[in-house]
């Protein structure tokens, strides 16, 4: 049984602000005491730059961050920590993708295969870095309860022969799902390489890369109760030696000469710059803080939350619900008919529930369900029954307010 | 003034429709907001507002009159001698906000600026200037259209 009271008193977030709801987690999640405290440790007793210094203390704080990077492998469950390489985020890490497969991979007249739930950050970096090299980007659609359509997909794999599948392990607008598993084992038959964003999907549940069996993972630190700033590019091996580094500079670099640079090894290749250190210890601060709780039992408590609001706002006059409840990580997205949802956001706002409204960085998601954008409600395990249910009470005053 | 053209021959009913909204309903509403003491009967008041105002033609909301940086689309017809406004926009919320700073503003001497009007009603510190925030972006549209009146 999960104990919600026990997660949610790491959080002092919630003691500084108990008149609040928080129910903004897709777009970041709170900060546990342990990250902080990793963090502050980190920068008033053992801090230094990594790498370089002929010191003491830079191989003190070396040997930290290299550890960080052995707990974030171990929590993926990757084969080596030089299978996980530090982005500044999801977004950092689909760039250096997009950018790093073409050439080595990605020629003119081939096809990156995406889907319509994707966030901009899985879109815009291919047009921008592969669609100048004549490469073309083809779209998985959704069926009428906004999943991704299986049977589209594996049509398109055979019909567009896509070098690269990427895709969302769960929709940041709608919190559905996407059947990994299927979607990894129908392109690795057809070839293709697969990566898949998990900005939403770390936190839903436990990643183990080896038994996906992807070729690449992303995700950021802030979505997972780590710090801004930081995120992971996992990759196998094999796979990370055909991207061609998107930024140069730094530790990356074996030997420099004004006629020739030869670049590192990996994961350095890969890392131009001073690394976000800290960042690095407060991520993985964050995924051994997460390690001691019962990830079955926290997935658990979410649906049940999710179960308690989707019904309660599907009881509520006028609410049309963009979300399913089933294949759902934890979010609820909904519009009232006729209304624009920045209209209901300003009225929950006005009771102190944190909500997005918008179209979330998913302008082409809500282009295909036609719908204006929508009113996202996501939920995070320190999330309480008795905060859904004055959230549901929001709605319906929301709703009688505007009607 | 250049991205939003004058569109005097297109916009005259649409200015005459505002301004006969703005003195029939919003100025009576807004001595009600005056007295409004809870957030619900100040956002009844703006949503309501929002609902009444006349919208604007299909042909008065165009890539010209279009206001950019909102998270909902918001239209803005200005003329500047005289100095006449007709907005719309998907939300409610924008249009009751500006209806209220305009039937403020139509009390007052013609120079008061508008973003101080929306200030004083009260309902600035709730929604901040934020670059997504339409009334913001209307606003300050009109407050550009005012000082080259």
């Amino acid at each position: 049984m999960f104990d919600v009271a026990a997660f949610r008193a790491e959080f002092a977030f919630f003691r500084h602000n108990p008149e609040w709801v928080y129910l903004d987690n897709a777009a970041s999640t709170q900060k546990p005491a342990a990250v902080l405290a990793s963090m502050q440790q980190f920068y008033a007793q053992d801090y230094s730059n990594v790498h370089r210094g002929a010191h003491a203390l830079s191989q003190r704080a070396t040997a930290l961050f290299e550890q960080a990077r052995t707990d974030v492998a171990a929590f993926f469950n990757a084969k080596s920590p030089a299978e996980i390489i530090w982005s500044a985020g999801a977004t950092g890490a689909l760039n250096q993708l997009a950018f790093g497969l073409v050439g080595s991979v990605l020629q003119s007249g081939d096809c990156v295969l995406i889907t319509t739930l994707e966030h901009h950050a899985n879109i815009v970096p291919w047009q921008f870095h592969t669609a100048s090299v004549g490469v073309e980007l083809a779209v998985v659609p959704l069926m009428a309860n906004h999943h991704l359509d299986l049977a589209a997909y594996a049509k398109l794999l055979a019909e567009k022969k896509p070098k690269v599948v990427s895709f969302t392990h769960v929709s940041n607008g709608l919190g559905h799902v996407t059947p990994i598993h299927d979607f990894i084992d129908l392109a690795k038959k057809h070839g293709a390489i697969t990566i898949v964003d998990g900005s939403q999907g770390a936190s839903y549940q436990a990643v183990d890369v080896q038994a996906l069996d992807c070729d690449f993972y992303v995700c950021s630190a802030h979505k997972l109760y780590g710090p801004t700033g930081i995120g992971i590019l996992y990759g196998k091996t094999a796979m990370l030696e055909q991207l061609r580094p998107l930024c140069y500079g730094g530790e990356m670099i074996k030997q420099v000469t004004f006629a020739k640079t030869t670049l590192n090894q990996l994961p350095y290749r890969l890392e131009a710059g001073t690394p976000n250190i800290a960042g690095a210890i407060g991520f993985a601060a964050a995924l051994n803080w997460l390690s001691q709780f019962d990830f079955t039992a926290m997935a658990q408590y979410k649906q049940h939350l999710l179960s308690q609001l989707w019904h309660g706002a599907k009881a509520i006059p006028g609410v049309q619900l963009l979300s399913t409840v089933e294949n759902n990580a934890g979010i609820v997205s909904l519009n009232l008919q006729n209304e624009h949802p920045s209209d209901l956001a300003v009225l929950l706002d006005q009771q102190k529930i944190a909500v997005r409204a918008g179209t979330h960085c998913a302008m082409p998601l809500f282009q295909a369900i036609q719908q204006p954008g929508a009113v996202r409600f996501s939920l995070a395990p320190y999330t309480t029954v008795a905060e859904i249910e004055q959230t549901i009470d929001a709605i319906a005053a929301a709703a009688d307010l505007l009607a | 003034m250049s991205e939003h053209a004058e569109q005097l021959a297109l916009g005259q009913m649409a200015f005459r429709q505002t301004e006969q909204f703005i003195q029939d309903i919003a100025i009576s509403e807004l001595a009600k907001l005056g007295k409004a003491t809870d957030w619900q009967s100040k956002y009844r008041i703006i949503m309501q507002l929002g609902k009444q105002l006349p919208a604007l033609a299909n042909e008065d909301k165009t890539e010209q009159t279009l206001v950019r940086g909102c998270e909902s689309a918001a239209w803005l017809l200005l003329s500047t001698k005289p100095l006449r406004f007709a907005f719309d926009s998907e939300a409610r919320v924008v249009k009751g906000i500006i209806s209220l700073v305009l039937a403020s503003w139509y009390q007052q001497d013609k120079n008061a600026d508008f973003l101080q009007l929306w200030q004083q009603l009260g309902l600035g510190a709730e929604l901040s200037p934020s670059r997504n925030n339409g009334v913001f972006a209307v606003l300050s549209l009109m407050q550009q259209a005012q000082q080259s009146a």
